[in-house]
């Protein structure tokens, strides 16, 4: 689409007055251009969804980091936004504490009672539903964690947020927060 | 630019249905991640002044020191512009080095712009700390200067990995990307037993820098030798300062290595935001269409 703006300079006319130049600004809807980029079957095996956290070693220890999905901006930025629907739902107390917590430390989530777990499955699913089409991934990011804290108290139906895969060769462990589906059903 | 980025800001708030490349419809929140720009740019972005980091608050004086300081906060520089745009004159104004620029981001949704400014290897590491600063600094280092350098370049021995620069450096008057790497790779060899060996240390450090950074994957413990590389250069750097070739090292360029391993951290790695790339369609965008205009 093409615009035309009006530029006032700083020269003037032989009036006086300042130069107004009319000049064109030709540009794309950035909306339009996500849309295609998004919907571009040649990215289909390229495109991520959610963050991820890939590690080199079974401890995870040794985290890697390449494409931007492996990095931290995404999962923060995701929790930021999820917190602030939070902050629209009161009667869910105890989650937005959660909320809080698990974005202080991992070992905090560590240190949770293990009976703190099926409540917030609650919450998680209410949240779900109440948010279906919102953004939901961050609920996820903490059920990722949970996992990794307590590997014992994992649902078997969501073992697949752990995966394993082999990369250059060194065997890394990808926590995903991939599937909805593994989550209202636990 | 804020009348560009203006569908980016309903968009991000309410989010838009979108057919995704797997054939699922998903609800897509499209939010400012990175902006790839170079120093003057990123310095009009930021409101700051151009001799000041668009990161942090560090102070002119401390750009070349290993010192970390908060981050610029989006919310406080807005106040404080506001500040300043209705005749007040705030001490955070003149104290942050901003000035009054209108910025195009103050809409847009969960945006942090002074985190979204990307490592540019390219300008920041080759053409900044390595052909502006590194080279010069050593090649006065030398006795003999220029023309020593450029003796060493031509002594040094072929190999099909490495490019023989058959005239030295000196009278290279387009230095690409290429260039540069080709010149890293035996720079090195070229001051070996000529420099003194604590401007050697400094120059490994910051060679060693260069190539960490290129790392299309990171981990945790080479981010840690990334690290490591920076501070060796700050251990060493006062060299420079004792033989008189500098005296001080607040370049934001220098500082702006400081940011690179939170921003692998955060953003991943650094050749994802090459602005090489993008140079590079500079010759078949703009020259080819600038040639095939009257």
């Amino acid at each position: 689409m093409c615009e035309i703006f009006e530029i006032t300079g700083d020269r003037k006319d032989e009036n006086g007055d300042a130069i107004v130049e009319e000049v064109e600004l030709w540009r794309r809807n950035p909306v339009d251009c996500v849309r295609e980029l998004i919907g571009n079957p040649a990215f289909k095996d390229g495109m991520k969804y959610t963050p991820e956290k890939h590690y080199e070693d079974e401890e995870l220890n040794n985290r890697v980091y390449d494409e931007m999905a492996t990095g931290d901006w995404w999962w923060e930025v995701q929790a930021s936004a999820h917190i602030q629907i939070l902050i629209g739902y009161d009667s869910i107390k105890t989650f937005a504490e959660f909320g809080t917590i698990h974005r202080v430390n991992f070992r905090l989530v560590r240190q949770c009672h293990q009976s703190i777990f099926p409540q917030i499955r609650q919450t998680c699913r209410g949240l779900l539903v109440t948010n279906k089409g919102g953004l939901y991934t961050s609920p996820l990011e903490i059920s990722a964690r949970i996992h990794v804290a307590n590997s014992q108290s994992v649902p078997p139906s969501s073992s697949d947020t752990f995966r394993s895969r082999s990369l250059n060769a060194l065997m890394r462990r990808t926590v995903r927060s991939r599937d909805i589906a593994c989550f209202t059903s636990a | 630019m804020k009348s560009l980025l203006d569908p980016l800001v309903e968009a991000g708030k309410a989010g838009i249905v979108m057919i995704c490349a797997d054939g699922n419809r998903r609800r897509v929140h499209p939010i400012l991640a990175a902006y790839i720009a170079d120093h003057p740019e990123q310095c009009l972005i930021a409101c700051c002044q151009q001799n000041r980091c668009p990161k942090c608050l560090v102070s002119t004086n401390d750009l070349g020191n290993p010192i970390s300081s908060s981050l610029r906060d989006p919310d406080d520089t807005l106040k404080t512009l506001h500040l300043a745009a209705d005749g007040y004159a705030p001490e955070a104004f003149t104290k942050n080095g901003l000035r009054p620029v209108d910025p195009f981001w103050i809409d847009l949704p969960f945006c942090d712009i002074f985190s979204s400014f990307t490592p540019d290897i390219l300008h920041q590491l080759h053409k900044g700390v390595f052909k502006d600063h590194l080279v010069k600094w050593v090649t006065k280092t030398l006795t003999g200067g220029e023309h020593e350098v450029d003796r060493r370049f031509r002594a040094m021995t072929g190999h099909p990995s490495l490019r023989h620069f058959k005239k030295g450096i000196s009278l290279v008057s387009q230095w690409t990307g290429n260039e540069h790497k080709n010149m890293e790779k035996v720079f090195l060899g070229v001051i070996a037993n000529a420099a003194d060996p604590k401007v050697v240390q400094a120059t490994c450090a910051i060679l060693n820098f260069i190539h960490y950074a290129h790392f299309e994957t990171h981990t945790d413990h080479s981010l840690q030798r990334l690290e490591g590389a920076w501070n060796r250069f700050h251990a060493t750097k006062d060299e420079f300062i004792k033989q008189k070739v500098r005296t001080h090292f607040n370049i934001p360029k220098i500082h702006a290595m400081q940011h690179y391993v939170h921003m692998i951290r955060s953003h991943g790695t650094a050749d994802g935001f090459n602005t090489e790339a993008s140079e590079r369609l500079h010759i078949d965008f703009a020259k080819h269409a600038y040639a095939a205009s009257n």
